[in-house]
């Protein structure tokens, strides 16, 4: 594994029966810190960002080995296949999970028990165990079959109907976030939950429904309404508490620097920084109130000084007088960016279909730990013999029975 | 009925906003005990709000109590050598110190880890910063804000929904979600530091960069740079979009991406004639044509209600959410089945509703013990522990 001389979780084994991205995500963190994470996939029915629908194979060609998306979120993990829709299929994931601390899943609410493999099933089979399940609207309720991806649910939950353009439509933040910022709070709560385990002998499900966990981040708008029956609206880079708060362009195409000022020794600052402009002074600009009032009119100032800057430059020129600004990057931008190197916030791993390739480390920097190595996201299959004979004890024979009834594939 | 999943565990937050205290409440929630040391003047969510009424006051300010139920609530001005003392103490003798002082007042207040580490080799200090202790931007200033445009995140935001790159320029994400997300990276970085100290017998520092945080949240992005960088989304609408127009509100409705849920919908919908054309059919030629079929699909959305196409979509198992207001979550039925609004009884704020946990826990799940605190409410009560 990796994590040097004391992985954090060495010697805990995790049984993950998740997919996509929240719950892979989750379990690499528990992989890159130790321990031993076993995908249970299938060639039946992959996951399905190893498919090429997804059109992210490696060098333009697509491959079940040579997805970017699942090798980006499943280093450090082995992969048996096994088809879950036969019963004998069944017998060896609950095998599995005699031999584990904790399993995860993110099929739709009810797929599990429908499988034979409900938490009140797997804790028959291993009394202490963790269950961690995710899904969009939860387990139980009148809506809890409704489906859909991240950027789906946080729709559900709230956030995008408070993203958005003035007076412009709700709209959700890039990419797959939901998934990812999701996964940390599954990673969290099996490590709480692991703790627990641990002193007190007890196990437990875990049930994350992952438009609440988005609502619980928005709690700032629930309770504007709940307290004053005000919506918050949809203010494009505007805040109520900051004035001026943009993002501003600087030279070149579609580049831009975001800068954010709150009170009235930032603003002082942003007119020093920006060489003292007679503008600045304006009694007009001097309060708050003031500056929310002329928005717009201090942008197209700010604006004129940005154009004649690189947003690296003008927000370095901005710091220099101590007021928050940065450049705002794109995916090549902070590939390059020398703060998040300095971080180490990119790693490279060799992969055995597709070599070296970079990929987001995990964030965060361990004085303990200062060798966190990355290991190598697994092959369909790549361990199924390994671990039905070395961790279930079956024999070749045996394996290869289950091969020829088509089970384990 | 457990005492909390964290109950062996002793926190001393010294954190204002959202980030770091959001951090102490994932900590709290389950059962740690956090101390919160916050300055005279009080952490600065007090002074944020929401209020009721809209009348602002440091003990009704809906972000602050949300974020610090259950902690206790000291006052030090770590600016003051004899407080920063009482602070050293404190440090002695918890397990967490999770702290969001700037790199540079770190080493000013001699509150650095290896000038704590001599008080408490079991200590785990998690640092949150906005760039992290170490690099050329250590010392930078930022807000939630600026953290997310440099993140990449901005550039990203809205997704799948620019089509005039000067009109729609990178876009703040709601809320704060660069502090809370920074927070829950913590919270998880921490308890794998509560592991590596009953493995090793060390504490340790862990050091969070909020924007790089906020970067990993790219990793499609980056895997995709690596492996086929033109597979990286351009700004300008490029796909689907994720939110899409009806009669009466928006939804997020993606019946394209597979062809069993094409098929579903348009049956469902009657197939209807602008929907048959066969460059639809396969998954291949509706991305090819994306822009021509989503322009369609909006002009029978906008006949339509968003409920009942997510009712539909719903039932027949294509992904679809409706975009829901605060109120529309408040009264959805799905949440409220599930009881995760909560009401919390506060001194001062009176009965808030709020949203529940992230997570539940069948045998030690999250709970509201105590109100958030008065200001330096437990500020005797704690400091004559130490004596």
């Amino acid at each position: 594994m990796s994590a040097g001389q004391y992985a954090p979780l060495s010697g805990v084994r995790i049984t993950d029966i998740g997919w996509v991205l929240a719950v892979p995500h989750a379990t690499s963190w528990l992989a890159t810190f130790g321990a031993d994470v076993i995908r249970v996939e299938s060639t039946v029915r992959p996951d399905i960002t190893r498919m090429g629908g997804l059109r992210n194979g490696a060098d333009g060609v697509n491959g079940i080995n040579r997805s970017s998306m699942y090798n980006g979120v499943n280093f450090g993990k082995r992969c048996v296949t096994i088809d879950l829709t036969q019963p004998r299929g069944i017998e060896l994931v609950k095998d599995m999970v005699r031999q584990s601390d904790i399993v995860t899943e993110n099929f739709a609410a009810g797929v599990m028990e429908r499988m034979g493999l409900g938490y009140e099933e797997l804790r028959k089979v291993k009394p202490d165990i963790i269950m961690l399940s995710g899904s969009p609207l939860g387990q139980d309720g009148p809506d809890k079959d409704a489906t859909g991806f991240g950027p789906n649910t946080q729709a559900y939950a709230g956030l995008p109907y408070i993203t958005g353009y003035e007076g412009g439509m709700p709209t959700g933040l890039g990419r797959d976030y939901p998934d990812f910022m999701i996964g940390i709070h599954m990673a969290f709560s099996v490590l709480a939950a692991l703790h627990h385990r641990n002193r007190s002998g007890e196990g437990q499900w875990i049930e994350i429904a992952m438009a609440e966990t988005v609502t619980s981040t928005i709690p700032e708008a629930v309770l504007d309404y709940t307290m004053n029956g005000r919506e918050t609206p949809r203010r494009g880079n505007r805040h109520p508490h900051f004035a001026p708060r943009g993002v501003y362009h600087s030279a070149g195409d579609d580049k831009w620097v975001a800068i954010s000022v709150e009170g009235g020794e930032q603003w002082r600052a942003l007119g020093e920084a920006l060489g003292s402009p007679g503008w600045a002074a304006d009694p007009r600009f001097a309060t708050h109130e003031g500056r929310q009032a002329h928005h717009d009119e201090i942008d197209e100032r700010i604006t004129a000084w940005t154009r004649e800057r690189t947003h690296y430059e003008a927000a370095t020129q901005l710091q220099a007088h101590g007021v928050p600004s940065a450049p705002v990057l794109d995916t090549f931008e902070t590939l390059e960016d020398p703060q998040l190197n300095a971080l180490g916030a990119f790693v490279e791993t060799v992969h055995p279909e597709v070599g070296k390739r970079r990929l987001a480390g995990l964030p965060g920097r361990f004085s303990a730990i200062p060798d966190v190595e990355y290991g190598v996201s697994p092959l369909l299959g790549e361990h199924t013999e390994e671990v039905l004979c070395g961790l279930l004890g079956l024999s070749a024979e045996e394996l290869a029975e289950l091969t020829e009834q088509g089970i384990t594939v | 009925m457990s005492d909390g999943a964290l109950s062996d565990l002793s926190v001393l937050e010294v954190a204002q906003g959202v980030a770091g205290p959001f951090c102490g409440k994932l900590l709290a929630d389950l059962g740690a005990d956090v101390i919160k040391i916050e300055p005279p003047e009080g952490d600065r969510s007090r002074r944020h709000g929401p209020f009721p009424g809209d009348e602002a006051h440091p003990e009704r300010s809906g972000q602050f109590i949300y974020l610090n139920h259950n902690k206790r609530s000291v006052t030090l001005d770590v600016r003051d050598e004899a407080s920063r003392g009482l602070l050293r103490r404190l440090a002695g003798q918890a397990d967490i110190l999770v702290i969001d002082l700037a790199a540079k007042e770190l080493e000013e207040f001699a509150l650095t880890y290896e000038e704590l580490r001599p008080l408490n080799d079991q200590l785990i200090m998690t640092a949150i910063t906005p760039f992290g202790l170490v690099g050329p931007c250590r010392d930078w200033v930022a807000t939630d804000f600026t953290a997310y445009m440099m993140s990449g995140l901005g550039f990203q935001t809205p997704y799948g929904q620019v089509t005039d790159l000067e009109a729609q320029p990178p876009l703040a994400g709601g809320g704060y979600q660069t502090d809370y997300l920074s927070g829950a990276t913590a919270a998880a970085m921490t308890m794998l530091a509560v592991f590596h100290r009953k493995a090793s017998g060390e504490g340790q520092l862990v050091d969070i960069s909020r924007f790089e945080a906020v970067n990993a949240m790219l990793r499609n992005d980056y895997s995709a740079a690596s492996y086929t960088p033109e597979l990286v989304p351009p700004r300008i609408k490029h796909g689907y979009s994720w939110v899409l127009p009806c009669e009466d509100g928006y939804i997020s409705f993606s019946p394209f991406i597979a062809d069993h849920w094409w098929a579903t919908f348009r049956e469902l919908a009657g197939n209807p004639e602008w929907a048959m054309s066969e460059v639809f059919d396969t998954a291949e030629g509706r991305h090819a044509n994306n822009d021509v079929l989503e322009a369609l699909t909006v002009e029978w959305l906008l006949t339509q209600k968003k409920m009942e196409v997510y009712e539909l979509a719903r039932d027949s198992g294509i992904p679809c959410f409706p975009v829901n207001s605060m109120q529309e979550l408040i009264e959805s039925r799905q949440y409220r089945h599930r009881d995760f609004f909560v009401e919390v009884e506060h001194p001062g704020a009176g009965v808030l509703t709020q949203p529940g946990p992230p997570a539940r826990f069948s045998a030690t799940p999250a709970t509201v013990r105590e109100p958030a605190p008065r200001l330096g409410a437990h500020t005797d009560e704690v400091l004559e522990g130490l004596r």
